[in-house]
C-alpha cells in the first residue's frame, strides 16, 4: 500500500509540476506581451478574462476530445496536465501582466534610452519584475490545483471514463471501498508532501522573490512576506536541524540556479516555443477540418439542449447559485480582511506559524475530504446550504486572502511609521491606511475569487456519485452541471458551461470592472507611484 | 553637558540591523547625544552613517538594542504626540483631503473634543499658509505645499520636539528657503510649537543658516567627529564671510 501511495503521489506531483511550469512560462509569454504591447493587450486581456471564467469542467470536452483522439498513449495524461493548467494559469498571467504594467516609468524610460536588446529586456527587466507577483500567486494556484485534484485525474463523461494513476483517484477509491486507514494514510502523505514542497522549494522561491520588489526599502526591513515555515522547529529542534540546514542551502542554491537559467540564450527558448505553437496550431486546424460535420452537429445538439432545459429553469438555477456565490464571497472577504490584518499588524510573530499552516490547509483536496464530514450537514435544507457554502469557501478563500495579505504587505514603510507616530488605533489604521492601500489588490482578488466560487459550485452544490450524494435542496447551476456531466449529456453540459461563462463575464464587466475603476479614482491611487 | 537642560537624551545607545541576507550592520554603538531645551540641533554626515536611524530612535519609532533614551528625564518607550517627525518625502494619504491628512495626527487623542480638533487643524493649516486648500487632495498640490501639509500635521499635536529628516532636499531652492524660514519662525516664537528642533541634512549651508549647534557624524558605527556651535546672529545672511567660514570648516570635516 505504501508503494501505491508513493507512486500515485509521485504521478500527481509530476503532473502538477509540469502544469505549474507550463503555467509560469505561458503566463510570462502572454503577460509580458500584453503588458508591453498595446495591440496585444487589447486582444489578449479580454480573451483571458473570458477564458478564466470558463469552469474547469468546461474544458473537459475540448481537452479530452483533442488530446485523447490525436495522441493515443499519453493523451489522457496531457488532458490532465491541461486541466491542472486551467486551474493554475489565469491568476499568474494576470499577475505578470500587472507587474509589467506597474514597472515605474523611470525604469521604462531607462529601458528605452539604453536600447536594451529584447533578450536583456526580458531577462533583466520584465521577468525579474514579474517574479514577486508570481510568488504571490503560487500558493493560490497550488491550492486551486489540489481543490480540483480528482476532477483532473478522473475524467468521466457518461460511458467513457479515464482514471489516471494519481493520489486523487487513490483516495476516491479508498473512500468508495470504505478503507478509512488508506484514506488517512493517503491524506497524510498529501499533507507531508505539500509541507515538504513549501519547505524546500516554494517558500525559498518566495523569499528569493522579495529581492525583486521595487517598493521595498531595505533600510528598515519589516518583512511581511512568508518566511520558511518554522512551524515544527521549536518542537524537534534536534531532529529537524539537518532539514533546516538543507532548506537554507536550497535558499542559496535556488537563486544561483535561476540566475544561470537567465543566461540560457533567449534564441533557444524562442525557437522551441515557435515549434511548439506551430505544431499545436497545425493540430487544431487539421482536427477542425476533419471534424467539421461533427462540429455542426454539436452546435445543433447544444441548441436543442438549451431549448429542452428552458429559460426559466436556467434563470432559476443561475439565481440560486448567484445568491450562494454572493454569500460565500462576502463572508470570505470579511474573514480575509480580519485574518490578513491581524497577521500583518498584530500577530507578526505568529505569521511564521500560521502562514505555512494555511498553505497546507489550502492545498488539501477539499471535495475529497468533504464526504467524510458531509453527514454533519445532513440535518436540514439549511445546514446543507451551509455545507455547500463552506465547501465553496475552501476553493474561494485563498484568492481573497492572499491578495489581501499581499495588498497589506505593500503598505510602504513611511505609512506604517506615520500610523505609529500618530499612535493611530487599530481601527483607524485599518480604515485610513491599510484598507485604502490594499483596495486595488483586494478587488483583483475578488474578481478571481468570484470566478473561483462559480467554478466550485459544480462540486459544492452536488458532490459524489450514485451511491452517496451530498446536494443542496434548491436548484443551482452547479447542481445541474454535475448531474449532466455524470449522465454524460455532453450537449446540455456545454450549454450550461456557456451560461456560466456568460454570467461570470457579465459580473466582471458590469460589477467588478466598475468597482475597480471607481476605487482607483476615489482613492487617487494613480498618485501613489 | 549637564542633563538638567536636556529635552531628549540618548545614553550609550547601540543599534544593529540584521539584513535579510543574514549580515548584521551595527549602525551606532555606545552613542550619546543630548538635545537641549529651545535648541535647533543640526546633524550632518555622509550618506549611510546612521543619521536617519538616530532620528528614528529619537522619535520612539525604533527601540535601540542597548542604552537609554530619555525624554524630559523619563525613558522613552514608544512614540508620543510630544515628538513629531517630518520625512523627506512626506507620506500623505492620497485618499484623504488636506484637512483630513492633518486631522490624522489628532485622530487618536480621545481627551480632545472633535470641535477642538477641527479648530486646531484649521489653525495650523492657516499657520503654514494653506487656508483655502482644506478640501484639496494631495495630488492637486505642489511639492512645497505637500511639505507644508506635512508640517501642519507634525505640529498640530503641539510637540515639544520636531525631528526633520532632510525636509527640504526634494524642494526647489526658493521653496526650500521660504519653508525653512517658516520653521525657524515657529521655533523662535515661544508661543508656538516646537520648543526644540533636530534636523538631519546633507546640505551644509542649510544647517549653518538654521542650527545653534551642528553635530558632524562619520563612520560605521557612527561616531561624533565634531560638535560645532554656530554663533551667528539671526536672521543669518548667507553672504557674510563668517557664514562661509562655518560652511568651509564643516565641509572640510566631512570630506
Amino acid at each position: 500500500m505504501v508503494l501505491e501511495i508513493l507512486t500515485s503521489l509521485g504521478f500527481s506531483w509530476l503532473r502538477l509540476a509540469v502544469a505549474l511550469l507550463l503555467s509560469i512560462a505561458t503566463a510570462l509569454l502572454v503577460g509580458i506581451s500584453a503588458g508591453v504591447n498595446g495591440k496585444v493587450e487589447r486582444g489578449v486581456i479580454p480573451l483571458l478574462d473570458v477564458l478564466q471564467s470558463v469552469p474547469i469542467l468546461g474544458f473537459f470536452p475540448i481537452a479530452i476530445y483533442f488530446l485523447t483522439t490525436s495522441i493515443p498513449f499519453i493523451g489522457a495524461e496531457l488532458a490532465a496536465v491541461f486541466l491542472i493548467f486551467t486551474c493554475t494559469f489565469w491568476n499568474i498571467a494576470f499577475g505578470v501582466y500587472e507587474s509589467v504594467r506597474s514597472i515605474p516609468s523611470s525604469v521604462r524610460e531607462i529601458v528605452d534610452l539604453t536600447k536594451l536588446s529584447w533578450t536583456s529586456r526580458l531577462t533583466r527587466v520584465y521577468i525579474p519584475a514579474s517574479i514577486p507577483k508570481i510568488a504571490d500567486q503560487l500558493p493560490a494556484s497550488i491550492a486551486n490545483a489540489f481543490y480540483f485534484l480528482t476532477a483532473s485525474e478522473i475524467i468521466v463523461l457518461g460511458k467513457e471514463a479515464y482514471a489516471l494513476k494519481g493520489i486523487g483517484v487513490l483516495i476516491l477509491r479508498s473512500i468508495e471501498s470504505g478503507d478509512i486507514f488508506s484514506v488517512a494514510a493517503s491524506l497524510a502523505a498529501v499533507v507531508l508532501s505539500i509541507s515538504a514542497a513549501y519547505f524546500f522549494v516554494i517558500n525559498p522561491f518566495i523569499s528569493y522573490a522579495d529581492k525583486y520588489r521595487f517598493d521595498i526599502v531595505q533600510e528598515h526591513p519589516r518583512p511581511l512576506r512568508m518566511a520558511s515555515p518554522r512551524l515544527i522547529q521549536p518542537i524537534h529542534k534536534q531532529f529537524l536541524r539537518p532539514l533546516t540546514r538543507f532548506s537554507a542551502n536550497a535558499q542559496r542554491i535556488l537563486p544561483t540556479a535561476l540566475i544561470s537559467m537567465r543566461h540560457v540564450s533567449w534564441g533557444v527558448i524562442r525557437s522551441i516555443m515557435m515549434v511548439f505553437l506551430i505544431s499545436v496550431l497545425f493540430l487544431l486546424v487539421a482536427q477542425f477540418y476533419a471534424e467539421l460535420p461533427d462540429i455542426y452537429a454539436t452546435l445543433r445538439g447544444v441548441l436543442a439542449a438549451a431549448v429542452s432545459i428552458g429559460a426559466i429553469p436556467t434563470l432559476e438555477a443561475v439565481g440560486f447559485s448567484m445568491l450562494r456565490v454572493a454569500i460565500c464571497v462576502s463572508a470570505n472577504l470579511a474573514a480575509s480582511l480580519i485574518l490578513a490584518y491581524l497577521l500583518a499588524e498584530k500577530w507578526g510573530n505568529l505569521r511564521e506559524y500560521i502562514l505555512p499552516l494555511l498553505q497546507i490547509v489550502a492545498s488539501l483536496p477539499a471535495p475529497l475530504i468533504f464526504p467524510l464530514v458531509a453527514p454533519l450537514f445532513e440535518v436540514s435544507a439549511l445546514t446543507r446550504e451551509v455545507g455547500a457554502i463552506l465547501l465553496m469557501s475552501l476553493g474561494t478563500f485563498w484568492y481573497i486572502f492572499y491578495s489581501t495579505l499581499g495588498g497589506f504587505g505593500r503598505v510602504h514603510r513611511e505609512y506604517q511609521e506615520l500610523a505609529e507616530m500618530y499612535r493611530l488605533s487599530g481601527f483607524a489604521k485599518f480604515r485610513y491606511i491599510y484598507l485604502p492601500f490594499a483596495t486595488p489588490s483586494i478587488v483583483t482578488g475578488l474578481v478571481t475569487a468570484t470566478g473561483g466560487a462559480w467554478n466550485t459550485i459544480i462540486v459544492a452544490e452536488r458532490l459524489g456519485s450514485e451511491g452517496a450524494i451530498f446536494s443542496v435542496d434548491s436548484p443551482g447551476l452547479g447542481k445541474l452541471m454535475s448531474a449532466l456531466a455524470e449522465a454524460g449529456e455532453l450537449h446540455a453540459l456545454t450549454y450550461t458551461v456557456i451560461v456560466m461563462t456568460a454570467v461570470i463575464v457579465a459580473i466582471n464587466r458590469l460589477f467588478w470592472r466598475r468597482l475597480y475603476d471607481y476605487a482607483v479614482k476615489a482613492l487617487r491611487i494613480h498618485e501613489q507611484q | 553637558m549637564s542633563s538638567s537642560d536636556a529635552l531628549l537624551e540618548l545614553r550609550n545607545v547601540t543599534h544593529t540591523y540584521r539584513l535579510r541576507s543574514g549580515v548584521s550592520l551595527k549602525i551606532i554603538e555606545n552613542f550619546s547625544l543630548s538635545v537641549r531645551f529651545a535648541e535647533f540641533l543640526g546633524i550632518v554626515g555622509p550618506s549611510g552613517c546612521g543619521k536617519s536611524t538616530i532620528l528614528r530612535i529619537m522619535s520612539g519609532l525604533i527601540r535601540p538594542d542597548k542604552g537609554h533614551v530619555l525624554f524630559l528625564g523619563r525613558p522613552l518607550l514608544g512614540t508620543t504626540p510630544r515628538i513629531a517627525l517630518m520625512h523627506q518625502q512626506p507620506p500623505l494619504l492620497p485618499w484623504l483631503t488636506v484637512e483630513e491628512n492633518v486631522y490624522i495626527a489628532l485622530a487618536s487623542n480621545s481627551a480632545m473634543s472633535e470641535e477642538v480638533k477641527r479648530m486646531k487643524v484649521s489653525q495650523f493649516l492657516d499657520l503654514v499658509g494653506l487656508t483655502g486648500y482644506e478640501s484639496a487632495y494631495p495630488y492637486e498640490l505642489s511639492g512645497g505645499m505637500r511639505q507644508r501639509v506635512a508640517l501642519a500635521r507634525a505640529l498640530v499635536s503641539e510637540p515639544d520636539l520636531l525631528l526633520l529628516d532632510e525636509p527640504f532636499s526634494n524642494l526647489d531652492p526658493l521653496t526650500a528657503l521660504s519653508l525653512s524660514r517658516e520653521i525657524e519662525h515657529m521655533w523662535l516664537d515661544s508661543t508656538l510649537p516646537p520648543a526644540s528642533v533636530v534636523m538631519v541634512t546633507h546640505n551644509i549651508e542649510e544647517v549653518v543658516s538654521l542650527a545653534d549647534r551642528v553635530i558632524v557624524l562619520h563612520g560605521r558605527p557612527a561616531e561624533i567627529l565634531a560638535e560645532v556651535p554656530i554663533e551667528l546672529q539671526r536672521p543669518r545672511s548667507k553672504k557674510s564671510e563668517e557664514f562661509y567660514r562655518y560652511v568651509d570648516s564643516i565641509f572640510s570635516l566631512i570630506s
